[in-house]
């Protein structure tokens, strides 16, 4: 079973559409396996860019919040607020980064 | 169990101890369970204790998973569906039943404070050269949090949330899918502020009739003005290079070609464009209207080029005019352009946005029909120059350095049409150009207009007030000594008269005019103001009721916490009380049974002894 941050639905969509960019001759078929392991990657890419930048003590403020089983979003709202991670932005910024390397360089 | 045997006053001894405990408990304001109530605990423990060491034994399969591949995603036997909440948290190897992970009534290892870790402490896999150093520690721990993530309904909906956002905006700019909306540009950038300038009256220029030898961009709208996605075209071209170097300069040179600044009304003289239409595409977020623009034609990404500081400015148009910018832009290939775009979509990405009013003059470039009674399409459409008084809302483009300090601005003329009181759209008032002060910089290419006075015109007709700054609006100009020379002297004092009073008539005008655009000014302003105040006051809204929640659910956790604390320690001295009233009942039960040994000892004695004075007296 695979697990995701953000989920291959969502993420799904920038892959679909970078991969009819980049192979656009090519049936959907042959192509599932890319797709896939992009989806992967790019939410390993974002995963990473969000929670890279904590410190320790944001990284055990955070485990705490897991330890106590927090899934009130608010409260992770404020905690990435106060971490100073603008996560739209962060997430775009790697969506940028992500599509520029699929596509090697030649995404408006 | 003896509870009936004993509550129900079997022995003498076992009833009394019934009543002692019971009041004991009783006096203690405590409730006494009832067996049931008991047996239902004991299970929940057992559950509980079973429940922990799968737990452990998870950690522990996830430690030694980590020691093996500290980067790769393993399959987590969690099987939550994406997006989805798991509200029993059955899933959660992490421990979804135990909100303290105090699940030993008796205090074991585990530490409420921290994570189900078997060695208690941090909240950190232990295991692994990899942890030895600081470094490793802190990389151990952000992979930690990583997994832990993926399992954790509160961060993902977060985070799911604001990637459907990002997603939305970044679909939509990058891929040029028509009709796809974005979100809201919230960005929040340190305050600044426009330099004030004198307030100048000045009349709206009359419309120019069509320029001669202006450059009049390649390409046609469709006929119905169906607005196309620039890049699903641009992607569908790149097949051959040959075509592709026509089209793409086609698309390039979209300047009202796709029907992007033109509105539906093409039966108006003159369309400047609506941003109504760019807005809804848009979900009305400024900056990715102007992606929006940009991507589709390239007249608008040479409009905001023009004003990008030189910082985000891409490398060789720092310092041109837009037309400069425009014609370099098309001379490059597919690629470069598309290299070139990227970087001015970053430079937009990177503006804040603020409401603000004119002050002064501005000119802005537009789209103008040749022959307003023509066809509206690309050939007949041409570039003017046009100018903007002070008193209209605008919006102002900045971007700030690392420091906040503001490195570059422009104002932007966005302007959506709306409906009026009887609900009719009046289509031909919408626009989305650039501003900028002072004089057109077309230079030579400046369209020349013809000498088309709107008052009489003299020689010694005073100029209207103007300030300091000189300002030139497109418009009509006349040239006055030529009129002068063809005229008799009685001619020249009629005119003179005729001339002096539609001067009074004209200053009495520019005046009342002045006086209302000043009081449109200082409108603006307080609206403004009073719109800034209001979003701060939601801000702050905002802010207390986020804090009140986080604070509502830290409560919540604690009295969860103690709640459980309290019932396990229930619990435990129920059980403790059962097993005090089952050494009791024992005791009372060897009691009785040594006191009915003893009865019968004495009873056989009894009976030899009577027996035996019976074989006596017998005898």
């Amino acid at each position: 079973m695979e697990n995701y941050l953000i989920g291959r639905d969502t993420l799904g969509k920038l892959v679909d559409q970078l991969i009819a960019q980049k192979y656009p001759n090519q049936s959907p078929d042959s192509l599932n396996e890319i797709r896939e392991d992009n989806i992967r990657k790019l939410d390993d890419q974002i995963s990473e860019a969000i929670f890279g930048g904590l410190n320790d003590e944001q990284l055990d403020e955070i485990n705490a919040m897991f330890d106590r089983e927090e899934n009130n979003p608010s409260a992770f709202q404020i905690f990435f607020k106060n971490a100073g991670i603008d996560l739209e932005q962060v997430i775009k910024d790697e969506m940028s980064k992500f599509s520029q390397e699929f596509l090697g360089g030649e995404n408006a | 169990m003896h509870n009936s045997e004993i509550f129900s006053g079997g022995s003498g001894e076992a009833g009394a101890n019934k009543g002692e405990a019971t009041k004991k408990y009783e006096e203690r304001g405590e409730k006494v369970l009832s067996a049931a109530e008991r047996k239902a605990l004991l299970k929940e423990k057992e559950e509980l204790l079973a429940r922990r060491a799968e737990i452990d034994a998870e950690l522990a399969a996830l430690d030694s998973d980590e020691q093996k591949e500290p980067e790769s995603s393993e399959p987590e036997p969690s099987g939550q569906p994406e997006g989805t909440t798991d509200p029993e948290g059955a899933s959660d190897p992490e421990g979804a039943t135990d909100p303290e992970g105090t699940s030993d009534p008796e205090g074991g290892a585990t530490d409420p404070e921290g994570t189900p870790e078997p060695e208690g402490g941090t909240s950190t896999p232990q295991g692994g050269e990899n942890n030895a150093t600081p470094e490793g520690q802190h990389r151990a721990k952000i992979e930690y949090v990583k997994k832990r993530a993926k399992k954790n309904s509160g961060v993902r909906d977060v985070v799911i949330g604001a990637a459907t956002i990002a997603l939305a905006g970044f679909l939509g700019v990058a891929i040029g899918t028509n009709g796809f909306n974005v979100a809201q540009n919230n960005n929040q950038a340190p305050q600044g502020s426009l330099n004030p300038t004198a307030i100048v009256q000045t009349a709206q220029p009359e419309r120019a009739p069509s320029p001669d030898g202006t450059t009049s961009p390649d390409g046609a709208i469709l006929p119905d003005g169906t607005i196309i996605p620039g890049s699903t075209t641009a992607n569908e071209q790149d097949a051959s290079a040959t075509e592709n170097e026509e089209k793409e300069k086609g698309i390039k040179d979209g300047y009202g070609e796709r029907g992007m600044w033109l509105s539906q009304n093409k039966e108006h003289d003159y369309d400047y464009g609506d941003a109504k239409e760019v807005g809804e595409v848009c979900d009305h977020d400024e900056v990715e209207m102007l992606k929006y623009t940009a991507d589709n034609q390239v007249e608008s990404l040479a409009d905001y080029m023009a004003e990008f500081p030189e910082e985000l400015c891409p490398e060789g148009f720092y310092g041109l005019n837009p037309r400069e910018i425009e014609k370099k832009l098309e001379s490059l290939t597919p690629d470069e352009y598309k290299k070139v775009k990227a970087q001015a979509m970053h430079a937009l990405d990177e503006a804040y946005t603020r409401a603000t009013v004119t002050q002064r003059d501005y000119h802005h470039y537009g789209m103008l029909l040749g022959d307003e009674k023509g066809a509206v399409v690309h050939e007949n459409m041409q570039l003017v120059d046009r100018g903007i008084g002070p008193g209209v809302e605008v919006v102002e483009f900045y971007w700030v350095d690392k420091d906040g300090k503001e490195i570059g601005s422009m104002l932007v003329n966005i302007r959506r049409t709306s409906a009026n009181e009887k609900g009719e759209v009046d289509e031909h008032e919408g626009g989305l150009e650039v501003l900028r002060v002072g004089t057109t910089d077309q230079g030579p290419e400046t369209p020349p207009t013809p000498p088309t006075p709107p008052t009489p015109p003299t020689p010694e007709t005073p100029e209207p007030k103007k300030p300091e700054e000189e300002i030139e609006h497109a418009g009509p100009r006349v040239d006055q000594q030529g009129l002068d020379e063809e005229k008799t002297p009685a001619t020249k004092l009629e005119d003179d008269q005729a001339g002096f009073e539609g001067i009074e008539q004209q200053e009495r005008k520019d005046e009342a005019e002045a006086a209302e655009a000043a009081r449109i000014a200082a409108e603006q302003a307080e609206k403004q103001r009073k719109a800034e105040e209001e979003a701060a006051a939601r801000r702050a809204a905002e802010q207390a009721e986020a804090e009140e929640a986080a604070r509502k659910a830290d409560e919540a956790a604690r009295k969860a916490t103690e709640e459980a604390s309290k019932q396990q320690s229930e619990a435990a001295e129920a059980e403790r009380a059962a097993d005090d009233e089952a050494a009791k009942r024992e005791a009372a039960q060897r009691a009785a049974d040594e006191a009915a040994q003893r009865g019968a000892k004495e009873a056989d004695e009894n009976a030899n002894a009577s027996a035996s004075e019976r074989a006596n007296i017998d005898y």
